[in-house]
Formats: C-alpha cells, structure tokens, sequence
C-alpha cells in the first residue's frame, strides 16, 4: 500500500468515525435526552474529529531516497479529483438553486444552512476523493503484486 | 485503472536479464513497483518516457517491449 492509500483510508476512517458519531449523538440528544432537535443538532459536535485530517502531512512523511509517488500517482490523484469536483459541483449547485424554486425568489434561508453547505461540500470532496482513489489502486491495496 | 490496448513484454524482459526484480526494474525506471505492476499486467498504459526508460533498462528498442492491440487507424489520404 502506498502512501497515497494509506492517506484515502485515513480520510475515509476518520470522515465515517466523524460522521457516525455525530449521527449517534444527535439521535441519543433527540430521542433519549429528549431535547429538541435544534439542541440535538449540536451532536455535529463531533464533526471536530475531522480536525485529525490535519495530521496528514505528519503522519505520512517522505520516505528519503525512496520513489513514493509517480506519473500513474499523478494520474489517479488527478482522476478522483475530477470525479470528486465534478460531483460536488453538482452538490452544490443543486443546493443553491433548491431553495429558490422550494421557497421563492423572496424566501430566506437560514445562515446555518449556508455553513452546512460549506461543510457538506468538504465532506463530500474528501469522501469522493478518497474513494476514487482507493478504487483506482485496487481496494485490496495490493494491486494484483505477486 | 482501465486496461490498455497495450500489451509487453516486460515480464519475460526481466527474467532473461539476470532475474531482475519487478523492485529493481521500478528503482532503474523511477517509478514505485505498483506501477511496474500495473504496467506488466496491462492496467496502466505509461507514458511515453517512461516506455522510453523501460526499453532503455532493457537495452531493446521500445517496440520489443509494448506493442498496440488496438485496432488500426489511418490518416486521411493516405494510400490503402
């Protein structure tokens, strides 16, 4: 596995631990403790796990003397970030223009849901982008070695 | 990756040149062995210095290395 997978696996685990803790908290806030849901949504709390993400560079240092990353490196990294963008362009503009024909040209949006557009976009970029990647080397990670 | 209409000889090409690794040949090349990997099993197609590179380790001009699969295109005008 190289360092590129090693990286996609860690974005991909620690993008699902963000997101599944905050889909536990947020369901024990509401349906157990009982709040409303607009407490229980600070159960996206745990989205600060995603802070881990900025470890990358220090966890996966450069090997010295060693090739680590190539021309067919560059070429799926380059590919998973076309399909990553390309999607979340989509993303995006989708929730951007549905409010629009939802609520009217005179409607309003809250300004929490212009942060979770934010956050929605990143989660969906890093998410894509990593799974590209993975599926491009080979999920086993080994890419047929004998 | 997509599989390539190319296909090669690399395999053969390595053991009849002192067994050498699919590690050696990526050292000699500057590439990770993944990619000799992928390369050898016609997953990834590599571009052309690298071909280059590659035929050169071999001592072997690039032809007796990769050769095209795919189906064959003319320029236009030209003879039949």
């Amino acid at each position: 596995m190289n360092k590129a997978q090693k990286i996609a696996w860690f974005n991909l685990i620690v993008l699902s631990t963000a997101l599944c803790l905050s889909a536990i908290a947020i369901g024990v806030l509401y349906f157990i403790v009982g709040l409303p849901m607009r407490g229980a949504l600070g159960g996206f709390g745990f989205m600060g796990v995603l802070g881990l993400l900025g470890l990358t560079p220090i966890l996966f240092r450069k090997d010295k003397g060693k090739v680590q990353y190539d021309e067919r490196d560059l070429t799926i990294c380059r590919k998973a970030a076309v399909v990553a963008y390309a999607i979340f362009w989509v993303l995006f503009v989708a929730a951007a223009m549905v409010p629009f024909f939802v609520l009217g040209p005179d409607g309003i949006v809250s300004v929490t849901y212009l942060c979770a557009m934010v956050l929605g976009g990143f989660l969906t970029v890093t998410l894509l982008q990593s799974i590209v990647t993975l599926k491009e080397y080979g999920w086993r990670g080994k890419d047929g070695e004998k | 990756m997509a599989k390539s209409n190319l296909s090669n000889q690399i395999r053969r090409l390595r053991f009849e040149n002192g067994e050498m690794t699919q590690q050696q040949l990526a050292d000699r090349t500057g590439v990770t062995r993944q990619t000799i990997i992928a390369i050898e099993s016609g997953k990834y197609a590599p571009s052309l210095p690298l071909a280059f590179r590659i035929a050169r380790v071999f001592a072997v001009p690039i032809e007796q290395v990769f050769q095209y699969e795919g189906s064959e295109f003319r320029a236009h005008g030209s003879q039949q």
